[in-house]
């Protein structure tokens, strides 16, 4: 099974890295999507379907945790899972992530094979 | 050297090899810096324990190459504009990095969106004053840090 990816970013060059780190990792991967921020990420999950987000947080005009919400109140999305892709790696943090409907956290900068880890955590697959 | 510059040494060092593979060859690089030519200069700002801002500057050759290096693809195929979005992220994963080893990993820091502009690399001796600058070379070019840390209120 191939999975369709979201990658939320407002970086387009960890957008790219994150796109290529996946490629790398070998997971089967479908149609790989990419927005700028949480509010174009909801629009292109209207009409597209995603098996998991990779999110940042700190991202202008909606940021990854107001994404998350939205997400979360809105029928069939709140069943994707989302992955924090970010640089704050406080445990304090994480664990209101988590509470939040988080499912994963990926620090910055990462690996193929950590990456390859999360999906297999996050979608219950092994390679 | 302050507690400060000895982990933000560190932390540059660690990411810049582990984000975009490239190694520091020359510590306390001060004497060699450049004054010629256009840089870029990144900047965030974190809120938390202590608040703070954190400081990059770099030619805008070595920003450049430093996204060839990220992206895997030749430099000459690196527009100005992904030259700036590199030292914007790289400045991004050194502040999350700094105040996680600064302050302990139970500490919630939020940081801005960084920003860059374009300045004259003669600007330099501006980004190293206060106690925390580090100016390293890499790959034969300068890069500059600096973080400023306001004093705990209350």
């Amino acid at each position: 099974m191939a999975y369709n990816v979201l990658i939320v970013d407002d970086s387009a060059i960890v957008r790219t890295v994150v796109e290529k780190t996946l490629r790398l990792s070998g997971c089967p991967l479908g149609e790989i999507l990419q927005a700028e921020n949480g509010r174009v990420a909801l629009d292109r999950l209207k009409d597209h379907w995603v098996d998991i987000v990779f999110a940042d947080i700190n991202m202008p005009e909606m940021n990854g945790i107001e994404m998350v919400s939205r997400m979360a109140e809105t029928g069939m999305l709140k069943t994707v899972p989302v992955v924090i892709v970010s640089t704050e790696r406080s445990v304090t943090r994480i664990e209101e992530l988590r509470a939040k409907g988080v499912r994963a956290y990926l620090n910055k900068p990462f690996t193929p094979e950590e990456i390859k880890k999360i999906l297999e955590e996050v979608l219950g697959t092994s390679q | 050297m302050t507690d400060a510059r000895t982990v933000l040494l560190d932390v540059v060092k660690d990411v810049l090899e582990r984000f975009a593979f490239m190694f520091v060859e020359v510590e306390g690089a001060e004497s060699a810096l450049a004054g010629n030519g256009d840089g870029l200069r990144a900047t965030i700002q974190f809120q938390g324990k202590q608040n703070g801002t954190l400081t990059l500057m770099a030619p805008k050759g070595f920003c450049q190459e430093m996204a060839a290096n990220v992206l895997g693809i030749d430099p000459g195929q690196v527009v100005e504009t992904t030259g700036q979005d590199a030292l914007k992220e790289l400045t991004n994963v050194v502040c999350g990095t700094l105040t996680w080893s600064l302050f302990g990993d139970r500490e919630v820091f939020h940081l801005s969106v960084p920003s860059v502009a374009t300045v004259p690399m003669s600007e330099a001796a501006a980004v190293l004053a206060g106690e925390n600058g580090v100016a390293l070379m890499v790959e034969g070019q300068p890069l500059l840090a600096n973080v400023s840390i306001e004093k705990p209120t209350g």
